[in-house]
């Protein structure tokens, strides 16, 4: 025990000694992303077991072969990374014992919208020492998201709808991609909530949605991940029925607010041309 | 209604009168309930679209799910409290619901459901079988009010607990939160297809209990003389128990577990049909798929941050009603 315990000391000691690049542990899906788009491979301590997760992981490929914790603190330990990443749905009882045991711990929030993207980008990359490699991503989001930007004139307009009756509140990463892809994100412009949503869970009303009559109707998340009985609403014989086009964007794309969220723009903008024509 | 004809010669024109009032009201809250939404629609709105298609994919389904689960809830009721000679039976107080429940929740998150959609209806009805099957084998017939309930008890915890255990096991996270509101009961946003499929379960129960008026009301004179009277008792416990399984397991199936309306409304509607269980038979079915209809309709009516469920509303309405019973009983049996 006592070996171990100086080893540990010395470890950390030299690897604080060799000070850049930093080893890094992630514990959560979206902080994954950005430890597997920015680092050194080597730098890579440890990412979440869902990031080699296809449906759930924009960066999967990149992500084989990488090992892989379940969120929990002796594993993180174990490996004496000298910065840990974690995110807004952490359990709040592991990072504050990684904390009380002088692990440096990062919190990194939801982003909601693309600054706080391209502001969190850039904070991971300085916390890396790969800030270059941070601004690269944002010019290349920046350049896809401007090639993508709607034409002037009347906007189509579009409402999602999630797996449990979820749609796009205001303010949201997904309100923020509809309005980059030209469109009116209707549960946001009209207030299609339910009179009794004070709450703001930003669930919509079946009945509310065929009613609103969108261009574009929007269906969210993936079939793999979820309870059958939330499926079933999307595959709603109601929602079949409605003139709207409809496309579906793949959740991973913007669970996770990142560069990749450009990709769901481009599939929301490559609905508009027909939207326009209504 | 052909037991009505046979059960109604003391009293045919008061069942006349509660068929008809009975009959009216279930009108009302159709209409009611067809009308009634998240989006307020004109008449004339509700025949072209989309106020159609929320006529005809959403509105038109809930209410034949609330009518066939209603109807199926008040039958089971009124025939358990016949068959058992005990007026605390109710699917869901003695465990079918929860059991049902058990079944149909094993069978939604491992993805069978998604698979053979028909498992889903037979899962609810496998999961009521075996739970009456137990109770049956646990209390036995004639049993004390206190058996009965000690081991509807026992069964619905069993069921919760490997429920839970089934949770535990879910392969998705979501699946916690989900089956928590699942089992509240809704019949909000289901289908044609969820009424298809289960309408041919509970219409097969409904005969299977339906038929069964007779031999209840011979029941009420004791064993020995309603078999002397050619009653099979064997077959008449059997036709209860599967018609039980039948329509309760496969409306809980597709519209998770509501509690209590086969408790309550047997009981409110037993003075009018004079005490006799094979009168109470159909006016039953009648009474609960109002009083569903009814708690559904006020589900959607009554502000609050997330829509009430009904299960919500009808156990808000059953609980008290059910302390009530409680208290009387023990005026009965010091």
């Amino acid at each position: 025990m006592r070996l171990a315990a100086v080893l540990a000391v010395a470890l950390a000691v030299s690897s604080a000694a060799a000070a850049p690049p930093p080893r890094v542990a992630s514990l959560h899906l979206c902080a994954d992303q950005l430890v597997l788009a920015l680092a050194d491979r080597d730098q890579i301590a440890s990412v979440t077991f869902l990031a080699a997760e296809p449906a759930a992981s924009p960066m999967a490929d990149a992500a084989r072969g990488v090992p892989v914790n379940h969120g929990k603190a002796e594993e993180i330990l174990a490996l004496h990374p000298d910065l840990v990443l974690a995110g807004p749905f952490s359990a709040r009882a592991t990072v504050g014992m990684l904390r009380g045991l002088r692990l440096r711990v990062v919190d990194l929030p939801y982003t909601t919208n693309f600054d706080a993207i391209r502001a969190q980008i850039g904070e991971v990359a300085a916390l890396l020492g790969h800030s270059e490699r941070g601004a690269r991503l944002i010019a290349e989001m920046d350049a896809r998201l401007a090639a993508l930007a709607p034409p002037p004139g009347p906007r189509p307009t579009a409402v999602l709808f999630q797996p449990g009756g979820f749609t796009a509140r205001p303010g949201s990463l997904e309100d923020a991609a509809i309005a980059a892809a030209g469109f009116d994100n209707l549960a946001a412009v009209r207030g299609l909530w339910p009179h009794t949503d004070r709450a703001g869970s930003g669930r919509i009303a079946l009945e509310t949605l065929v009613a609103s009559a969108p261009d574009v109707l929007i269906l969210g998340g993936d079939a793999d991940h979820l309870p059958a009985e939330q499926i079933r609403l999307l595959a709603h014989p109601a929602l079949r029925d409605m003139p709207s086009k409809v496309i579906r964007i793949p959740a991973r794309l913007w669970n996770c607010g990142g560069w990749f969220t450009a990709d769901a723009v481009a599939m929301l903008a490559a609905a508009r041309p027909v939207a326009d024509l209504r | 209604m052909t037991a009505a004809a046979t059960h109604g010669k003391a009293g045919a024109p008061s069942d006349a009168r509660l068929y008809a009032v009975l009959g009216l009201l279930l009108v009302v809250l159709a209409v009611a309930s067809l009308v009634i939404g998240d989006v307020a629609l004109s008449p004339a709105a509700l025949f072209v679209p989309p106020g159609s298609i929320i006529l005809e994919e959403i509105r038109l389904p809930r209410l034949l799910l609330g009518i066939l689960m209603g109807g199926s809830l008040g039958l089971s009721g009124a025939a358990l409290q016949g068959l058992l000679r005990n007026p605390l039976a109710e699917p869901g107080v003695i465990g079918i619901s929860a059991s049902a429940g058990l079944g149909a929740v094993i069978v939604f998150y491992f993805g069978l459901a998604s698979v053979i959609p028909l498992v889903l209806p037979f899962a609810g009805f496998a999961g009521g079988a075996a739970a009456v099957a137990l109770l049956y084998a646990l209390a036995g017939r004639g049993a004390s009010s206190v058996t009965l309930i000690l081991a509807g008890i026992a069964i619905s915890s069993f069921a919760s607990s490997l429920t839970a255990v089934a949770l535990n096991l879910a392969p998705s996270p979501y699946a916690a939160l989900e089956i928590a509101f699942w089992l509240l009961g809704s019949l909000a946003d289901r289908s044609m297809a969820d009424v298809a499929l289960i309408v041919a379960p509970v219409l097969l129960g409904w005969v299977l209990l339906g038929s069964t008026g007779r031999a209840l009301d011979a029941l009420t004179l004791g064993d020995a003389t309603a078999q002397s009277l050619g009653v099979n008792l064997g077959g008449l416990r059997l036709r209860i128990i599967f018609g039980t399984a039948l329509a309760v397991g496969a409306s809980v199936a597709v519209a998770g577990s509501i509690a209590f309306v086969g408790l309550v409304v047997p009981h409110l509607l037993r003075p009018f049909v004079g005490h006799e269980p094979g009168r109470l038979l159909w006016p039953s079915a009648l009474g609960g798929a109002a009083l569903l209809l009814a708690s559904d309709i006020a589900a959607r009516l009554i502000p609050t941050a997330t829509e009430l469920r009904p299960g919500v509303i009808t156990a808000l309405i059953g609980a008290p009603f059910f302390f009530a019973l409680v208290l009387a009983q023990r005026r009965v049996q010091p």
